[in-house]
């Protein structure tokens, strides 16, 4: 489902922006087993996106398709307006990509395969000198030595390095925090949200929902294969109110179809009932009084309680 | 040609170490011409020779027995065993290039780059082809200096680096062949951890079917047409120097070489590159 709540497609003076990244029902099957299954979503110019969902959601599936290291069973990719597979060659030419799981070439040293980086993008790279230096001193980076001898933090280091090196106008990101210490993980998106303030469009996957929630305007739920949800995490975006009141035990409650704005139940527990609402708060509250709750509880709605209502299958009793 | 850059990059160490032991090998087994040039050894092995079948000499190609007092043919006839190595190397070369890079994860590096898959397959062909020629290069800059070292005198060494020439060019054709299956298995194959046994398996075992059917034509209808099967058959380093390299060998070779990289490119161009 498709958040239509939000639309990000529009900017202030109501002008269609257009998506840098736009996915079409794009599935992928390995064998019987599924990758994803009709993912549809849209990432705008110039937005941070978390791609948020547990393992084997299928994050990294949409990541490599976007890439066209996988092959989609059926549905489209696009990227600055050009398919990811038909035009690959120039798609990739602004894209940077941080994989998951950083594997490169063994006994080749992090200088040297940084200046391929550069040479696979046509830069020379020693009109790069400072910028790779610079990278290397923000993510504390050794160029001189061998990758088989970097750590697992060092190696996502070498791969975030490789990833923003060109100055690319797009940079994936699959769960790229993973293995790094907080002080570099604080370096990599202040980072990241100098090069976004600078136009650079992001994306990236991750279980951190702090993380997503402190740096990304919005973000992208998959369950199952599909985009569920499209979340939009400004400070002026969610509004909903996650309502919490205790009733007595003698008492049902169900959902009034008569409160606008009511959403899922959310939990129902010993008594106490949690919903969604986006109403306005003068009907909530002359709702309320009718059942004559013996506790209210009123909170914005965490990002936290949003990702469990969607992976812990709602209604949780 | 980035790809082709860093694909050579990193095979130069498996080439330095192929390139070296087959340098040392033909230095070495070159040094035993001193003591092969003497009538009474030319004698003894003739002599030796004829306790075997005819069939056991035309499986080890002593079939017509070369003259082991001219320098030459004693290295045609250590070359067909170094062509061997040399397959070996080629079929692991072609075997390796397109599926190491998945088994080892670094694809998603590569392919993340600015390249279409072409360009990584005809690279990394490039690549391959570029590494067996100079290891060939190596044999024969080799072999060209064991003559140097180790030729009896009145040696025509004109026609002895012709030969040896001609026998180089055999060892890259025949080498080509394998390195072209070999590419057509690294798009076939799930993971490289098996690349070695298969490619030494593929020469090995076309050897031993080419062997067999030339030691058992005459006894064998049909048989004869397995020779087919083993491009080491197609250029014998003897052969070349007497009758070079048969019309019909060239063609199945190259036909080989077509079919097989045509299929790989077909086949790479659908594949999921996985890692």
């Amino acid at each position: 489902m498709i958040d239509s709540r939000v639309n990000f497609s529009q900017d202030s003076g109501g002008q269609r922006m257009m998506p840098v990244i736009s996915i079409q029902n794009l599935k992928k099957y390995y064998g019987k087993s599924r990758g994803t299954d009709a993912v549809t979503m849209d990432v705008e110019e110039g937005e941070i996106f978390g791609f948020i969902g547990p393992n084997g959601a299928g994050k990294s599936t949409t990541i490599k398709l976007l890439l066209g290291l996988l092959k989609a069973d059926s549905g489209s990719a696009s990227i600055f307006g050009a398919d990811v597979l038909k035009d690959s060659r120039a798609v990739k030419g602004r894209i940077g990509y941080v994989p998951g799981d950083v594997r490169y070439y063994p006994d080749m040293k992090v200088s040297y395969l940084l200046d391929t980086t550069l040479r696979f993008h046509q830069k020379n790279p020693s009109d790069y000198k400072g910028k790779t230096k610079e990278i290397c001193e923000i993510f504390s980076i050794d160029p001189t030595k061998q990758f088989e001898s970097l750590s697992l933090g060092n190696k996502k280091k070498v791969a975030i390095a490789q990833a923003v090196i060109h100055n690319p106008d797009l940079i994936l990101l699959d769960e790229p925090t993973n293995g790094l210490d907080p002080l570099i993980q604080k370096n990599l998106f202040d980072y990241l949200r100098s090069v976004n303030r600078e136009g650079t469009t992001i994306l990236f996957s991750s279980h951190n929902l702090a993380e997503v929630k402190a740096n990304c305007r919005r973000a992208g739920f998959i369950k199952d294969g599909k985009i569920i949800e499209t979340e939009d995490l400004s400070p002026n975006g969610n509004q909903e109110k996650v309502v919490t009141i205790a009733l007595p035990e003698s008492c049902s409650f169900t959902l009034p179809s008569s409160l606008p704005g009511a959403g899922r139940l959310l939990r129902k527990e010993d008594g106490k009932y949690s919903f969604h609402y986006a109403g306005n708060p003068e009907s909530l509250l002359s709702y309320l009084s009718t059942l004559a709750p013996s506790d209210v509880l009123i909170e914005d709605e965490s990002l936290e309680s949003r990702f469990l209502s969607y992976y812990e299958g709602g209604i949780r009793e | 040609m980035n790809v082709f850059r860093l694909d050579f990059h990193n095979q130069r160490k498996s080439l330095l170490v192929w390139a070296s032991i087959v340098a040392v090998s033909v230095l070495s087994f070159m040094a035993f011409y001193p003591s092969m040039n003497s009538t009474d050894m030319a004698a003894a092995i003739t002599s030796q020779a004829s306790a075997f079948s005819p069939e056991m000499l035309q499986a080890f190609g002593l079939d017509s027995l070369p003259d082991f007092t001219r320098i030459i043919e004693f290295y045609a006839y250590l070359m067909q065993y170094f062509a061997l190595a040399g397959a070996c190397y080629a079929a692991i070369l072609g075997a390796n290039a397109l599926i190491g890079e998945e088994t080892s994860g670094t694809i998603e590096y590569l392919y993340a780059q600015p390249v279409t898959r072409s360009e990584i397959f005809f690279q990394k062909l490039l690549s391959a082809v570029t590494s067996y020629s100079a290891y060939c290069l190596a044999v024969a800059l080799f072999s060209y200096l064991s003559v140097l070292v180790f030729k009896a005198a009145g040696t025509d060494l004109s026609d002895t680096f012709a030969g040896i020439t001609k026998i180089t060019a055999g060892l890259l054709f025949t080498g080509f062949i394998f390195l072209a299956v070999g590419f057509l298995l690294s798009v076939l194959l799930k993971s490289q951890r098996s690349v070695a046994f298969l490619a030494t398996g593929l020469v090995f075992g076309t050897y031993i079917a080419g062997s067999f059917a030339m030691a058992f034509e005459k006894k064998i209808d049909g048989i004869r047409y397995l020779i087919y099967l083993s491009p080491l058959h197609y250029a014998v380093p003897a052969d070349i120097l007497r009758t070079g390299v048969e019309p019909a060998n060239i063609w199945t070779g190259l036909g080989i070489m077509i079919v097989s990289i045509g299929l790989a490119y077909f086949l790479y161009q659908k594949k999921d590159l996985k890692s």
